[in-house]
């Protein structure tokens, strides 16, 4: 099954962020942008592909991303 | 055990620092041998703290309290009970002290028995609340980013004012088409005096930069939000409003992505601000601070209501790993801007409170030039008024604005 990730770059790799979203892609993950100030890669991958991208030097974590809402009720 | 010298008389009459009661030290171990002390050389009778679900406040005369893992007991000892011990004080069996009376050192807090704020022709009750209706600044200079539904660009409060805006919520526009986001860029940075009606917004003179992450049903992904922040860090924003937010299961971890965003931002000058979250139902119910809220360097926000009391609603600091509350602020009833037509709208919950704190800060970041990123924060976290409520509901107390 293919789910959207966040991938966080440690931070002794962030100048090499290339590089490591260059490794992810070589191993599965799709990947849809790069956020170099806060050194998070967003794609998707299988997730039988996670471990693997945990395991890549450089990587700090691979989350499942999450969905998101208001937290609010509203009267007009 | 040696006597203390210059010791006040082992009983005061009540008054300002005493309570009239007496406190006494035992030296044995049991609880059955320090019962058996003060049974036994005063003739009092022994109530065991251990034996309450609270400790109790009240004592009958001749009765002592026994706190038994401490050692040590309140009596309401009577003037020949008094005396038997102070003998057996002297004899270095006990020590005997006046009970004094105690509070806190935080100043006054706010017990919400006064009578409820309300919304005043000059403002809205939350910036009276916050002492932002009073506050020299304005956030000039200060840019603030609002990730959100985006925000009615067109809106007579906003059509002047020069918004940077940019949408990662797919093919949608920044024009918001949900009413949230307006309502939230319009708390943080409403103008000071709008085409209708009361202030509302706590930072008119900030720079407003909007990112729209979530679509018209006001839904959207972990990808949206973290490109919005990273947007914001790269335009050197000094505060990022997110009220967004999704629960957590009790125990849950905060997420490591969101926390090294967050950590990286706050390294480039960046705070974050988020909502606590609304799922609670207090008093039975008070679920954990939520994500994105939970990573301990995003500052988590819960809600009070006009009587300074936490909302129903509002979230608290349950989980032991992160999610704790670190301010409270105005969550309840709140006016702020609504797109057109409406112009106008009342909204309650954490994510009214977030973009309040939100806007203080830009008032903070004004006041003092040095305080950016960490600072910031630190001095946002400093920047309150105690509440009754307890820490793992309000955290440090209300947010209040720079005099």
């Amino acid at each position: 099954m293919r789910i959207n990730v966040a991938i966080a770059v440690a931070e002794e790799a962030r100048d090499r962020i290339y590089e490591v979203a260059q490794v992810c892609r070589a191993l599965g993950f799709a990947h849809n942008s790069t956020l170099p100030d806060i050194g998070v890669l967003i794609g998707s991958a299988e997730v039988e592909d996670l471990p693997m991208l945990r395991a890549i030097p450089g990587v700090l974590a691979v989350e499942m991303e999450r969905a998101l809402h208001i937290a609010a009720k509203r009267e007009h | 055990m040696r006597t203390p010298r210059n010791a006040p008389a082992a009983r005061q009459a009540p008054g300002p620092a005493y309570t009239g009661r007496s406190l006494v030290l035992l030296r044995e171990r049991t609880a059955r041998a320090q019962a058996a002390l003060l049974r036994h050389a005063a003739g009092l009778r022994i109530a065991v703290s251990s034996d309450f679900a609270t400790t109790r406040a009240a004592l009958a005369p001749g009765e002592a309290l026994l706190f038994e893992r401490l050692g040590a007991a309140v009596l309401d000892a009577d003037p020949e009970q008094t005396r038997a011990l102070t003998r057996r004080h002297s004899q270095g069996a006990l020590l005997l002290e006046p009970e004094r009376r105690v509070r806190a050192r935080l100043g006054a807090a706010d017990s919400g028995a006064g009578p409820p704020l309300a919304d005043t022709p000059a403002a809205t009750w939350g910036l009276e609340a916050t002492r932002v209706s009073s506050s020299p600044y304005q956030g000039r200079g200060i840019r603030i980013a609002i990730l959100d539904t985006g925000l009615d660009l067109c809106h007579p409060d906003f059509a002047e004012r020069a918004v940077i805006s940019r949408s990662f919520a797919g093919d949608l526009p920044v024009a918001d088409g949900n009413g949230h986001g307006t309502l939230c860029a319009g708390i943080a940075c409403g103008p000071e005096q709008p085409a209708q009606g009361p202030r509302y917004g706590v930072a008119p003179a900030a720079a407003l930069y909007v990112a729209r992450v979530l679509d018209d049903d006001a839904d959207g992904t972990d990808g949206q939000v973290l490109a919005g922040i990273d947007w914001a860090v790269r335009n050197r924003c000094a505060i990022v409003s997110l009220s967004i937010g999704t629960p957590v299961a009790a125990g849950d971890s905060y997420p490591m992505v969101y926390e090294q965003a967050a950590a990286r931002a706050l390294g480039a000058g960046t705070v974050l601000i988020a909502p606590a979250g609304n799922s609670s139902q207090r008093p039975d119910t008070i679920l954990p601070v939520e994500h994105p809220a939970s990573c301990p360097s995003i500052v988590a926000v819960a809600a009070v209501d006009q009587s300074l009391a936490v909302a129903a609603f509002s979230n608290g600091g349950v989980d032991p790993d992160g999610g704790a509350v670190d301010l409270a602020a105005p969550g309840i009833a709140i006016a702020s801007a609504s797109p057109r037509p409406a112009l106008y709208q009342t909204g309650s919950g954490t994510s009214m409170a977030a973009p309040f704190v939100a806007g203080i800060a830009a008032l903070i970041a004004e006041a003092d030039p040095r305080a950016r990123g960490a600072a910031l924060r630190e001095a946002l976290l400093r920047a309150f008024r105690p509440l009754a409520a307890p820490a793992r509901d309000v955290g440090a107390g209300l947010v209040q604005a720079p005099r």
